[in-house]
C-alpha cells in the first residue's frame, strides 16, 4: 500500500544501484532526450542528415588520396575501404563522446532546476550519435558492395561491435562530462585527444603490427609494446574487426576479447565515477 | 526532535502537527540534514585538481573523497529535522539567505545534503521555475512531451492529459509552431499548463507564482489548491505571504540555516514578523548613506525617519495614529523642479499607497546645494493593525530618478487605538475616515407620538 520510499543520504559512498533504479524509472526521459537531440541537431540545416554521410566520406576520400600520393601506385578501392572501415565507427564515436563531454555544461540551467538522473544527459548524447553511425555504416556497406567486398557477415558483426562502441562511448562520456562540469579543461583537451585518436585508429594497421610485420623497420623493436598499448583501445578492435570482415581475413579474437573487457570496464568505472560525483554536480557546475 | 543546541530560538509547534503525524504517515522526513558550501571554491580549484588526481590514483576511481575540514566552509543549513505528513501543504518562509533555496534544492534532489538523511514516499516533482526544459527550437507539441518527461511524467500520462494541457494554455492553433515564435504570455501559459497537470505524490513549488500577471497568478493558486485537495503533499516556498497564508495550514520558518519555528501558519508568521521587526529595531530611523553600491547622482537621500503624533521617533504606531515620514536629502548642485515619491507596502508585498509630492502641489523651486528635510504625512487615511514597510523612497527630476531606495524601513500598527474604540472589523488594509449619513426615504409618520 505504501508508495515506494526513496532515501537521499549524505553518505558519500557510491550508490550505483540507486542510480540504476532511477535510470529505469526515468527511461522514457532518455528517449525524450535522444529525440530532442536528433531534432535539434539538424534543424535549420539545408543538407540535414546528409552531413552525417558527407563528413566521413570526404575524409576517407582525402585520406585515400594522400595515401596514394605517398605510395605512388595502389589499390584505390581497398585503401578507401580501409579508411572508411575506420572512419565510419570512429566519426560517430568521436561525435558522441565529444557531445557527451560538454552535455552537462550545456544543460546547466536545466540541471540546476529539476532533478532527473543526470546520467541521462551524456548517455542520450552518445545514443543519438547511433543514428549517425547507422548512416555511416550503410555507406560503408554500399562502398563494400560496389567494390565487390560486401559479405553478409558484415551485418552479423554489426551488433557486437556496436555494443562495444556504445559501451566505450557511454563510459567515457559519463567520465568526461562530470569531470568537465568542474574542470573546463576537459572540453579543450578532449577535442585534441579525440582527433589524435582518430589518426592513430584510422591510419595505423594494428592487425599487421600484432603479426609482427614491422621487424625490419628501424624502430621495429618498439612495435610489440606499441601494439600492447594501442590494443587497449576498444575502438581499435572495433575498427580492425570491420576491416578483417571486409578483407575476409581471420578475426583477431584475442583483440576483440580485450576490447569487450575494456569497454565493460570503461562503462562500469565511468558510471561509478559519475554516480560518486553526481551529488556535488550542482554545486560545482 | 527539531530542537538543537545551535538554533538560538524556540522551535514551536502547533498541537495539530504532532497529532497529524500520529494519524497520517509522513511523506517527507528529514533527519539532521545539513549542507555546507566551501568558501572560495574557485580559488582553490587548481590545488584541488592535483590533490584530486593524487587521491584518485591512490584510491581508485570513485573512492576519492575530500577531507571535510571546517575551515572555510559555510553551513547554509544545519541540523534540519522535519516530518511532513502526507496530504499536508506546508509553507516555507524566511529572509533571503536563510536557507530556503538550499532546503528546496535538497528536497527536490537537485543537490545532496552534506550531513543527514532525507526520505520521501512516492513520486516527487519540483517546480522551481516555470518553463525550464523548454527548448526554443521545438514546437509546442514537442515541448509538451519533452517537458512532461523532464518533470517525471510517463508518455502515456502526457498523452492522456495532452488535450487538457493544450486547452488550459489556450494555444491550440500554435501547437506545431516552434515556441521561439510564441509571445511570452503564451510561453508561460504553456509551461505552467504542463506543470499543472503533473500528477505526483509530492510537489515542491518555488516562486512559480511570481511570474505572469495577477490573473495568471490567481489561476496558479487555484491549481495548487486543487492539488492540495487531491491529498497530495505540497511544499511551497514563496515571498508572497498572502499566498502561503491562504494555502498552507502549517509553515516552517527558517532563519540562518536552522528551523526557527514550525507549526500553524498564523503562529509561525507572528514569530517571523516579531523577528523581522526586531531585526529592524532602529527606533524609526534608518541611515541611507551606507549603501551598496553608493549613489552617485547630484541628490542623495540621507536618512528616513518615522515619527508619531508627539513627533517621537518610533516604528510602532497605534491604530488611527497619524504617521509622519521625514527624510533627509543632500543636494550637490542646483537642481530645479525636484519631486519626491513614496510607497508603503503591507509586509506581504501588497502596495498600500503611493504618494507623489508634485501631485500634492509641492514645488520647491530650484534647490541649491545643501541638505534638506522633507516631510510626508498622509491625511485621513489610517492603516489597519498589521505590519507595513516604507517600500520605496525616490527623489526624481521629471522622469529621471536621482536617488531611489527600496525596502526602506518597516513599521507596525497595533490594534490599540489612539483614542476611541478599537477597530471594529479586523480585515482590510485601510480604514478611511468618511462621511456617513442616514437619510429617510420613506418613513413611518411620527404622528403616533
Amino acid at each position: 500500500m505504501n508508495p515506494q520510499e526513496t532515501v537521499i543520504s549524505s553518505d558519500p559512498r557510491t550508490r550505483l544501484i540507486q542510480a540504476f533504479r532511477d535510470l529505469v524509472e526515468y527511461r522514457e526521459l532518455l528517449g525524450a532526450f535522444i529525440l530532442r537531440n536528433l531534432k535539434l541537431r539538424y534543424k535549420q540545416t539545408a543538407l540535414g542528415i546528409i552531413w552525417v554521410v558527407l563528413q566521413p566520406l570526404i575524409t576517407g576520400v582525402v585520406f585515400t588520396a594522400i595515401y596514394g600520393l605517398i605510395r605512388g601506385s595502389f589499390d584505390g578501392a581497398a585503401a578507401l575501404l580501409f579508411f572508411m572501415a575506420g572512419l565510419a565507427p570512429w566519426t560517430s564515436f568521436q561525435q558522441g563522446t565529444q557531445m557527451a563531454a560538454t552535455s552537462l555544461e550545456q544543460n546547466a540551467n536545466l540541471i540546476a532546476k529539476i532533478y532527473f538522473p543526470r546520467m541521462i544527459v551524456p548517455a542520450s548524447q552518445v545514443l543519438s550519435s547511433l543514428l549517425d553511425f547507422l548512416f555511416a555504416f550503410a555507406m560503408l556497406a554500399a562502398i563494400a558492395f560496389l567494390a565487390g567486398a560486401f559479405t553478409a557477415s558484415l551485418l552479423l558483426w554489426l551488433i557486437p561491435l556496436l555494443i562495444i562502441q556504445l559501451a566505450t562511448a557511454v563510459g567515457l562520456g559519463l567520465f568526461l562530462s562530470i569531470l568537465n562540469a568542474q574542470y573546463r579543461d576537459v572540453k579543450y583537451a578532449i577535442t585534441f585527444v579525440l582527433q589524435l585518436g582518430m589518426f592513430i585508429t584510422v591510419w595505423l594497421p594494428l592487425e599487421a603490427m600484432g603479426r609482427g610485420e614491422f621487424h625490419s623497420v628501424d624502430w621495429g623493436w618498439a612495435v610489440p609494446y606499441l601494439y600492447q598499448v594501442l590494443s587497449l583501445n576498444p575502438m581499435a578492435a572495433v575498427v580492425e574487426t570491420y576491416r578483417a570482415v571486409i578483407e575476409r581475413s581471420p578475426i583477431n579474437s584475442m583483440l576483440l576479447l580485450k576490447a569487450a573487457v575494456m569497454s565493460a570496464l570503461v562503462l562500469f568505472f565511468g558510471a561509478r565515477f559519475f554516480a560518486a560525483r553526481e551529488r556535488r554536480l550542482v554545486d560545482v557546475l | 526532535m527539531p530542537d538543537n543546541a545551535e538554533a538560538p530560538a524556540i522551535v514551536r509547534r502547533a498541537e495539530t502537527t504532532p497529532g497529524a503525524e500520529a494519524a497520517t504517515p509522513w511523506a517527507v522526513r528529514m533527519r539532521d540534514i545539513g549542507k555546507a558550501y566551501r568558501l572560495g571554491e574557485t580559488r582553490a580549484l587548481k590545488d584541488n585538481f592535483r590533490e584530486e588526481l593524487t587521491s584518485l590514483l591512490r584510491r581508485g576511481f570513485g573512492l576519492a573523497r575530500r577531507g571535510r575540514g571546517d575551515k572555510g566552509t559555510f553551513w547554509a543549513l544545519r541540523d534540519i529535522n522535519l516530518e511532513i505528513a502526507r496530504g499536508e501543504t506546508v509553507g516555507i518562509i524566511g529572509r533571503n539567505g536563510a536557507g530556503k533555496s538550499t532546503l528546496l534544492k535538497i528536497l527536490s534532489r537537485i543537490t545532496a545534503p552534506t550531513t543527514g538523511e532525507m526520505r520521501y514516499r512516492g513520486r516527487l516533482a519540483s517546480l522551481l521555475e516555470v518553463g525550464t526544459g523548454f527548448h526554443r527550437e521545438l514546437t509546442g507539441r514537442e515541448n509538451i512531451y519533452l517537458n512532461g518527461a523532464i518533470l517525471g511524467m510517463r508518455r502515456a500520462e502526457i498523452a492522456q492529459q495532452f488535450d487538457a494541457i493544450v486547452e488550459f494554455a489556450g494555444i491550440e492553433q500554435f501547437l506545431d509552431t516552434p515556441v521561439k515564435f510564441y509571445s511570452s504570455g503564451m510561453y508561460v501559459r504553456l509551461a505552467f499548463s504542463v506543470a499543472a497537470h503533473l500528477r505526483t505524490d509530492i510537489m515542491v513549488v518555488d516562486e512559480v507564482l511570481a511570474v505572469g500577471d495577477a490573473q495568471f497568478q490567481k489561476k496558479c493558486l487555484g491549481k495548487m489548491e486543487n492539488a492540495a485537495h487531491d491529498g497530495r503533499t505540497i511544499l511551497f516556498v514563496s515571498h508572497n505571504m498572502g499566498a502561503i497564508q491562504n494555502l498552507c495550514r502549517t509553515s516552517i520558518y527558517l532563519d540562518a540555516g536552522a528551523v526557527r519555528a514550525w507549526g500553524r501558519t498564523s503562529e509561525v508568521f507572528d514569530q517571523y514578523i516579531r523577528d523581522t521587526l526586531g531585526g529592524a529595531e532602529n527606533g524609526g530611523r534608518v541611515d541611507l548613506t551606507i549603501r551598496n553600491p553608493p549613489t552617485q547622482g547630484p541628490a542623495r537621500l540621507l536618512y528616513c525617519e518615522l515619527r508619531n503624533r508627539d513627533n517621537e521617533l518610533t516604528s510602532v504606531f497605534r491604530y488611527r495614529e497619524p504617521l509622519r515620514v521625514t527624510f533627509g536629502l543632500e543636494v550637490l548642485e542646483p537642481l530645479p523642479s525636484l519631486s519626491f515619491h513614496l510607497g508603503v507596502d503591507r509586509l506581504d508585498g501588497t502596495r498600500v499607497y503611493t504618494s507623489d509630492s508634485e501631485e500634492n502641489d509641492l514645488h520647491p523651486g530650484t534647490m541649491l546645494p545643501g541638505t534638506y528635510i522633507i516631510s510626508f504625512q498622509p491625511r485621513g487615511m489610517h492603516l489597519m493593525p498589521g505590519d507595513y514597510k516604507v517600500s520605496k523612497l525616490m527623489a526624481r527630476q521629471g522622469r529621471q530618478s536621482l536617488d531611489l531606495v527600496m525596502d526602506v524601513t518597516r513599521f507596525h500598527v497595533t490594534n490599540v487605538p489612539l483614542e476611541g474604540p478599537p477597530p471594529a472589523v479586523g480585515t482590510g488594509i485601510i480604514c478611511g475616515s468618511a462621511h456617513w449619513e442616514v437619510a429617510p426615504t420613506q418613513c413611518p409618520a411620527e404622528k403616533s407620538t
